[in-house]
C-alpha cells in the first residue's frame, strides 16, 4: 500500500463496495473511488439518490449494513487502516474522532431519553470525567450550539423539540468529543429552507472554531456553495469530479455536473422569476446498478456525448480548474 | 377558488388531568387562485399549509369559513355533488410511498380513481390508465410492476398519473417535490407547466423551496401560525417583501455565488 504524501487525514484509495441483494445479486455501490480530506478541510459529496454518497459515507465509518461487501481498496485514518480495524478499536473512533450526522434527527435521539442526558452519553463513552462534569460539558455545548435556554433543552424529549432543534440536537451530540471529522449525510434536507440555513452558518461556525473537518453529503449543490472548499460530483459510483468549490460553480466542466447545477433554478440569474418557463433538467434517469456499462455511465443522458463514449470509460484527468475530470472532453 | 374566513381547530389533551388544549391551526384564512394561474403556499413546517391543503380537497372539516369553487360552496354542496368536487380537485402528497398500495400493480393504481368514481369499463379504465402513465413519461413497462419497484422519482409520477386521470381542474400539491433529486424535480415541474398551459389547470404549490417556488409561480402567500401574513405577486415576494418574517424566509435561501 502507498504511503499517503501529507499528513492526510482521511485518505481513500480505491475503494469499491458491493452489495448483495436478496436474490444473491452482486449490485455494485462504489467502484474505485479515491479522494483525501486535510485536516480542517470541508469537502462535499454531490450526487443523486443511488450514486453510491451514502455508501461512501458508511464505509469512512464501518458503518454499512450487513448486505454489503468491501472488495477492495483502503481507508487510512491518520494514516491508520480503518478496513483492518477490530471492533473494539472502531468504538473508540467512532462519535470520539469521526461522527455521523444522518439525514432525519428522529432517527438519531431516542425518544425515551432528554435530549442532554444523550449527549452526556456520548461524552461519557469517550472521556473520562464524574456524570456531573459531563452534564456540565453537555449544558455548555448546547449554549454554544445557539440555544438561548440550554437548560431547558437539556431537559427536554425529543419530541419537545421542533425539527431544527433536534437537528443541533444531534450535532451537539457529534461534536461533544471534539471529533476532527463529521460526516453529514444530508443534514439539512428534512428541515424548512429558514432552519436550513441556520444549520448551516452553524456548521461553517463550528468547522472555524475548533478546526474540525466536515464532509458534507447532499444531493443539492446550493447547501456546499457556503460551507465547503472543494467538491466531489459521484455519478453511478464514480468520482467524475473534482474541483475547489469556487471553481466548481464557476466552471463546472463534467457535463454532468453542469447538468446538476442548472437544475436548480437561480434566483440570482436575470431570468430569475416569472411562472412558465421551463427548467433546465437531464432527460432520463441513473443507470440501474446492475446494468453492466461499457462506457461512461452517464453517456445515455449526455448532451455532449461522443462516439468513444460508449467503446470506453474514460480515464480521470487533471483539467483547466477541475483537480481531476472523468470525461473525454478533456482528454482521458 | 376563493377562500373565506377558514379557521380551524384541533383539539387535544394533554397532561395529567387530561386538560383540553385547543389548537388553531387555521386562523381566519382568506385568499383566491385565478383559474389556471398557480398560487405557492409558503411558510415553517406547523404553519398550518397542510391543514389548510386537506381542508380544500375536503379531506378534512373546518370549523367555520367558506370554500367557493367556481360558484359552488364546497362546504354546503349537496353529497351527490361531492363526487364531481373529487373528481375536480386533487391532493398529491410529499411521500408517494405511503400513497400508492404496495399490492396493486402500477397501472390498477392509476385506475382505481376511476372505478370508484364509477366509471366506464375495466378495459376502458386499463386503457384511459396507461394514457394518464404515458402523459407523465413512465415507461410502457412500468404498468405491470408494483409501486415498490420503481424509483422514487417514477413513484411521483405514478402518485401525478392517479391524480391526472380523472381530468382534475386543481391541484394540491403539498411538498410534492420535496425529496426528489434536483434532476427529476426539474423533469416533473416541466411536466406539470406543460399541463398547465395545455389543460389549463390550477395549482396550489405548497414548498418550502423558495427557489423553485419563484420559478414556477404567479403569486406567493406566506403562512405563519395559521394565518395568511403576505400574499403578493412572485417578483414582488422576492424584491420587495413587506412583512419581516417574510424578509427573514428571503434572507434564508441558500445561493450559489453566481457563476460568471
Amino acid at each position: 500500500m502507498a504511503e499517503p504524501q501529507r499528513e492526510a487525514l482521511i485518505q481513500v484509495r480505491k475503494l469499491t463496495v458491493h452489495y448483495t441483494s436478496a436474490d444473491g445479486r452482486e449490485i455494485p455501490a462504489l467502484n474505485q473511488v479515491d479522494f483525501t480530506i486535510q485536516p480542517g478541510e470541508a469537502v462535499g459529496v454531490l450526487g443523486e439518490s443511488g450514486c453510491g454518497k451514502t455508501t461512501l459515507g458508511l464505509s469512512v465509518l464501518r458503518l454499512l449494513p450487513a448486505s454489503a461487501r468491501i472488495r477492495s481498496g483502503s481507508v487510512l485514518f491518520h494514516g491508520q487502516e480503518i478496513l483492518q480495524m477490530t471492533e473494539d478499536q472502531l468504538q473508540k473512533l467512532r462519535g470520539a474522532e469521526i461522527s455521523m450526522i444522518f439525514q432525519e434527527p428522529e432517527i438519531a435521539l431516542t425518544p425515551v431519553m432528554r435530549v442532554g442526558e444523550q449527549v452526556v452519553e456520548v461524552i461519557r463513552a469517550h472521556r473520562p470525567g464524574s456524570r456531573e462534569q459531563c452534564r456540565a460539558q453537555a449544558k455548555e455545548l448546547l449554549s454554544q450550539l445557539g440555544f438561548s435556554d440550554a437548560d431547558r433543552i437539556y431537559s427536554a424529549y425529543p419530541h419537545q423539540l421542533s425539527g431544527g432543534q433536534r437537528q443541533r440536537a444531534v450535532i451537539a451530540q457529534a461534536i461533544a468529543c471534539k471529533p476532527s471529522l463529521v460526516i453529514a449525510d444530508e443534514p439539512t434536507t428534512a428541515l424548512d429552507s429558514a432552519v436550513q440555513g441556520e444549520i448551516l452558518a452553524l456548521f461553517r461556525h463550528l468547522q472555524e472554531r475548533y478546526q474540525m473537518a466536515l464532509l458534507i453529503i447532499t444531493h443539492n449543490p446550493a447547501i456546499l456553495a457556503k460551507i465547503t472548499n472543494r467538491v466531489l460530483v459521484m455519478y453511478a459510483g464514480r468520482i467524475v469530479e473534482e474541483a475547489a468549490t469556487s471553481d466548481i460553480f464557476r466552471k463546472p466542466l463534467h457535463p454532468y455536473t453542469l447538468g446538476l447545477m442548472r437544475c436548480h433554478p437561480q434566483l440570482d440569474a436575470e431570468d430569475s422569476f416569472g411562472p412558465r418557463r421551463p427548467l433546465h433538467s437531464i432527460p432520463g434517469q441513473p443507470p440501474e446498478p446492475t446494468q453492466a456499462m461499457r462506457g461512461c455511465s452517464f453517456e445515455p443522458r449526455c448532451p455532449d456525448r461522443m462516439d468513444r463514449c460508449t467503446i470506453r470509460e474514460p480515464e480521470e484527468v487533471q483539467a483547466e480548474t477541475s483537480l481531476r475530470v472523468r470525461c473525454f472532453k478533456y482528454g482521458g | 377558488m376563493r377562500v373565506r374566513g377558514l379557521s380551524k381547530q384541533y383539539g387535544q389533551r394533554r397532561g395529567f388531568n387530561r386538560q383540553k388544549f385547543l389548537i388553531e391551526a387555521l386562523k381566519d384564512v382568506e385568499f383566491a387562485i385565478r383559474a389556471g394561474s398557480t398560487l405557492a403556499l409558503v411558510g415553517e413546517s406547523g404553519a398550518g399549509k397542510s391543514t389548510l391543503a386537506r381542508c380544500l380537497a375536503r379531506l378534512e372539516d373546518p370549523d367555520s369559513g367558506e370554500i367557493w369553487y367556481r360558484d359552488k360552496n364546497l362546504l354546503a354542496i349537496p353529497a351527490q355533488e361531492m363526487r364531481w368536487v373529487r373528481r375536480q380537485i386533487q391532493l398529491i402528497f410529499q411521500d408517494p410511498t405511503s400513497a400508492l398500495n404496495p399490492r396493486f400493480s402500477a397501472v390498477e393504481i392509476v385506475a382505481e380513481p376511476l372505478a370508484i368514481q364509477r366509471q366506464s369499463t375495466e378495459e376502458e379504465r386499463r386503457r384511459r390508465a396507461l394514457e394518464a402513465m404515458e402523459q407523465v413519461g413512465l415507461p410502457r413497462d412500468c404498468g405491470n410492476k408494483s409501486p415498490l419497484e420503481l424509483s422514487g422519482g417514477q413513484r411521483q409520477r405514478l402518485a401525478l398519473a392517479r391524480a391526472l386521470v380523472l381530468e382534475p381542474k386543481f391541484l394540491i400539491l403539498d411538498e410534492a417535490l420535496a425529496g426528489l433529486d434536483l434532476s427529476i424535480q426539474a423533469q416533473i415541474v416541466n411536466l406539470l407547466l406543460e399541463l398547465q398551459i395545455s389543460r389549463g389547470l390550477t395549482y396550489l404549490y405548497i414548498s418550502h423551496d423558495l427557489t423553485m417556488v419563484g420559478r414556477i409561480a404567479d403569486h406567493v402567500a406566506v403562512m405563519r401560525d395559521g394565518r395568511i401574513i403576505e400574499w403578493s405577486q412572485t417578483s414582488d415576494f422576492f424584491t420587495s417583501p413587506r412583512h419581516p418574517y417574510t424578509q427573514e424566509l428571503i434572507a434564508s435561501i441558500p445561493r450559489i455565488e453566481s457563476r460568471a
